[in-house]
């Protein structure tokens, strides 16, 4: 059998990986990645501790926040909602054991890899770039690595996160059919860098 | 443009925001029994004040939650938002 991370990587997105880079700036369509959405109790401590277990980390538990250990993210998206980046393994390998972590009835996990794509922003730019088109403040007094919020860019819904500060790095996640939408906007304002 | 207080998320900016009126109408529980009379001032009929309302909101573009907003629909100032569920913030003293 092939390797599924082989597999993954090989993988269509709706950009084809495309980058463009101007003055401070680089806007990138990242690899894909399998993603899950998990709906449990987090205000619950033995189900954070068995998600604890499966996910490798803590999942964030701050509003606005994310986390991050070895090869999966976990992304604050609402009081009863988490995003899972899987950056090594596949959902359909992962997800059995996510399910198993919650009590039953109570909660629910979906696979959503092909739902999103994500573009990464970066450079001494990426700040003006990414401010350019969200009504976010995204001023590192506010909006630094670590942090994650769903807003809007343009027209489009999109998860911002922040990874770096020394050389700002932004991700964009943004649902698979509006990824031509945000790439035009970006590169547009991107080009008057 | 104006800042709204999501209780999840913090300040945000209105236009990740929609509204969706009135909160605090609660469903019947005879439905069986219900007048067609009844059913039309559940179903349609609403406060409509000019002054504090009390309404629903969702944060769409944010963590797509619901929540109530405690509104001036005059001046459009919103004194409190509140999660679904909890105690209702009072009326302020002198609404502008
Ligand atoms: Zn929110």
């Amino acid at each position: 059998m092939a390797d599924q991370a082989t597999l993954r990587a090989g993988m269509a997105t709706p950009l084809s990986g495309q980058s463009y880079s101007s003055n401070g700036i680089t806007i990138s369509e990242q690899q894909s990645c399998d993603k899950l959405i998990v709906r449990a109790d987090f205000s619950d401590a033995a189900t954070v501790a068995a998600l604890s277990q499966v996910l490798g980390q803590t999942p964030a538990l701050e509003a606005n926040t994310y986390s991050m250990a070895d090869d999966k993210a976990v992304y604050w998206l609402g009081p009863d909602e988490r995003l899972v980046y899987l950056h090594a393994q596949t959902a359909a390998d992962t997800i059995g054991s996510v399910q198993a972590a919650i009590p039953a009835g109570k909660g629910a996990v979906v696979d959503v890899s092909d739902y999103y794509t994500v573009i990464q922003l970066s450079g001494q730019n990426a700040r003006d770039v990414l401010s350019s088109g969200t009504p976010f403040d995204v001023h590192p007094r506010v909006f630094g690595a670590g942090q994650c919020a769903q807003t809007r860019y343009g027209s489009a819904t999109v998860l911002l996160s922040a990874l770096d500060d020394d050389t700002p790095t932004f991700n964009v996640q943004v649902r698979w059919s509006f990824a031509q939408y945000l790439w035009t906007y970006l590169a547009r304002v991107a080009g008057y860098c | 443009m104006f800042i709204i207080t999501c209780p999840y998320c913090g300040d945000r900016d209105q236009t990740e925001f929609t509204c969706h009126g009135e909160a605090h109408i609660a469903r019947p529980l005879n439905t069986e029994s219900l007048s067609d009379e009844e059913w039309g001032d559940y179903v349609f009929f609403r406060q409509n004040p000019k002054g504090m309302h009390r309404e629903r909101w969702v944060h769409a573009h944010g963590c797509r939650r619901w929540f109530n907003a405690l509104r001036n629909t005059v001046s459009d100032e919103i004194f409190a938002t509140y999660k679904v569920g909890d105690a209702r913030p009072p009326l302020p003293e002198n609404p502008s």
